[in-house]
């Protein structure tokens, strides 16, 4: 995260996430349903790997690739992404 | 110099000692590090060393003048820096990897249609040994420099700083590949010698000596190589024989390359250094792309993230979706080493590869049905694709992957003497290792966290025990890592 941006925290990690997957899928945001899977929209395994390595720049702390997988659509990925960032933050 | 010789353990130790002992002086340390790296690679042979100082100078250089024509707006100087770096590197790659393949290739062809002579007339293969880890280091070196090209990193300042990031002794033979934004800015961090980072490092390593010399090399020595020993044997072998000694096999190069990542973690670890996993459970996957996922995952990366998506991933249509898939498993069984072999375990993988998604265009949003059946069929497919891929790595030639395939297919004579003599230490290995590589990862994390907790004193009284053990069990002589041939 570069100077300036805003600071992420659990609380407004979905909507940063949903921005970041909008661009990583390349579609519009009236096109996205939080709901839905990610496959819906092109996410793979493969893009699991691209996407949570760019997750990982951002945020700084690994993300396994399958927390993607095994959390297949936005909810359920900010909830559980959510928990992996206060881990880290408490550390 | 093998990580399963006393010689990496003396030399570990060494560098660890001298390392912690110069506390905060980062140059020094650093100096240490790289001066180590150097000499242990110039074991395999001095002459190597000359290729990664050339890498090495090479990718600095290019990286800063990216950077440089980024920052002032010049795409064709950018092209040009990072052209410079392909070809330098995937040029040296070339050269020294495939050359003598792609002659004898050649050669071949001339020969079959009689026209040795004017094949002859351009001289023949040059019959040197590959340069060891050469297929990492490139690629490891390429990732920065690409990775300043899309502005995903900025380059390293220090000239220092860069030649430990390619040379790094722990990962540089055989992997992992660490990509420079996951590495260097470790090496700005103030380093703390804990008790935890020990004891995790200690038993990173023990874990990858057992994989290592007690079920790969077990595995090897006493089944795989008897059978797989050349396309007689196989013959003589019988369907049930080589159908075990391919489970043993993929069990074996298992531990044989997990064992190598885990030594490589640990002993960067040591260092101070985090690695990331390089295997992760791959016999538990349920897909093929899960697979990809959990086993050699920083190559499986490095294709995915360069090679793959770089195509156009899965986002231009089905039938490019396709093509990049095949393309890029194509090129990783080519990655693996110079032979046709492994040109078809490339294809083997892509062809699958492709099936697979066109048979997700079938299933709703994609996905299989969290069912438990079905994830027992998603496993078993999975498992067996992997298992049977492994012929054309294990077969030494042509004429035993043909014996291969036909004693699997020949299931008529009687057990073979290697399956009813074979000791029930082995058999034991054999169940034991795929029990543990299925097993919930949980257990996995109280072993680890049930090996923290004991004091110093007992660790090295487990680590003692544990190197009388491997002395016991390992057969005789050094069997090197699978993977230093690639």
């Amino acid at each position: 995260m570069t100077e300036g941006e805003t600071k992420i925290t659990p609380d407004n990690l979905q909507a940063w996430l949903t921005e970041k997957f909008l661009e990583w899928a390349e579609i519009e945001a009236e096109e996205f349903d939080s709901n839905q899977p990610f496959t819906k929209y092109g996410l793979d395994s493969f893009g699991a790997m691209t996407f949570s390595t760019e997750l990982e720049d951002e945020l700084g702390f690994e993300i396994n690739a399958r927390l993607l997988w095994d959390n297949p659509n936005m909810d359920t990925l900010a909830a559980a992404l959510a928990e992996e960032l206060k881990k880290h933050q408490a550390e | 110099m093998y990580f399963n010789s006393f010689e990496y353990i003396f030399f570990l130790w060494a560098v660890y000692v001298l390392y912690w002992t110069l506390k905060e002086k980062r140059k020094l340390r650093f100096s240490l590090v790289l001066v180590g790296s150097y000499w242990f690679y110039a074991q395999a042979d001095w002459r190597f060393t000359f290729l990664l100082f050339t890498s090495t100078v090479v990718d600095f250089f290019a990286g800063r003048e990216i950077d440089k024509a980024n920052e002032a707006g010049s795409n064709a100087r950018r092209r040009a820096f990072l052209i410079l770096s392909l070809v330098s590197n995937l040029g040296m790659l070339g050269f020294f990897k495939y050359y003598d393949f792609f002659v004898d290739s050649i050669e071949a062809v001339f020969e079959s249609w009689n026209l040795w002579h004017l094949s002859a007339a351009k001289g023949g293969p040059l019959d040197y040994i590959v340069p060891a880890g050469i297929s990492f280091y490139t690629f490891q070196t390429l990732s920065y420099t690409i990775d300043i090209y899309y502005r995903r990193i900025k380059p390293c300042k220090s000239h220092l700083e860069f030649a430990v990031y390619v040379a790094f002794f722990p990962q540089l033979v055989a992997g992992p590949i660490v990509r420079a934004r996951d590495f260097l800015p470790q090496m700005q961090k103030t380093r703390k010698l804990t008790r935890d980072r020990i004891s995790s490092g200690l038993f990173q390593i023990l874990r990858g000596m057992t994989k290592k010399l007690v079920i790969a090399d077990v595995l090897g020595a006493h089944l795989v190589d008897h059978v797989y020993r050349d396309a007689g044997s196989l013959e003589q072998s019988g369907g049930l024989a080589v159908l075990v000694a391919t489970y043993a096999f993929t069990m074996q190069l298992y531990g044989d390359f997990a064992g190598y990542s885990d030594i490589a973690i640990g002993s960067a670890r040591l260092l101070g250094f985090d690695l990331k996993k390089n295997f992760d459970a791959p016999f538990k996957s349920r897909s093929l792309e899960e697979f990809w996922t959990r086993w050699h995952i920083s190559m499986s990366f490095w294709f995915y993230y360069y090679v793959f998506a770089a195509m156009g991933g899965n986002k231009r249509g089905i039938a490019r979706t396709c093509f990049n898939l095949f393309i890029t498993h194509l090129l990783s069984g080519v990655w693996h080493g110079a032979g046709w072999n492994f040109v078809l375990w490339g294809v083997w993988f892509g062809v699958w590869m492709v099936i697979v998604r066109l048979v997700r265009l079938l299933l709703p949003n994609g996905v299989m049905p969290r069912k438990a059946v079905f994830s027992f069929l998603g496993w078993l497919f999975t498992y067996h694709v992997c298992v049977f891929s492994l012929l054309f790595f294990r077969a030494n030639d042509t004429e035993s992957l043909v014996a291969a395939l036909r004693a699997l297919t020949d299931w008529s004579g009687p057990l073979p003497d290697v399956i009813t003599t074979l000791p029930w230490q082995v058999w034991t290995v054999l169940g034991v290792s795929y029990f543990t590589a299925v097993w919930p990862e949980s257990w996995n994390v109280r072993i680890e966290n049930g090996w923290k907790r004991l004091p110093g004193l007992a660790q090295g009284a487990v680590l003692a025990a544990a190197l009388l053990f491997f002395l016991g069990v390992a057969p005789p002589g050094l069997a090197p890592f699978i993977y230093f041939q690639f």
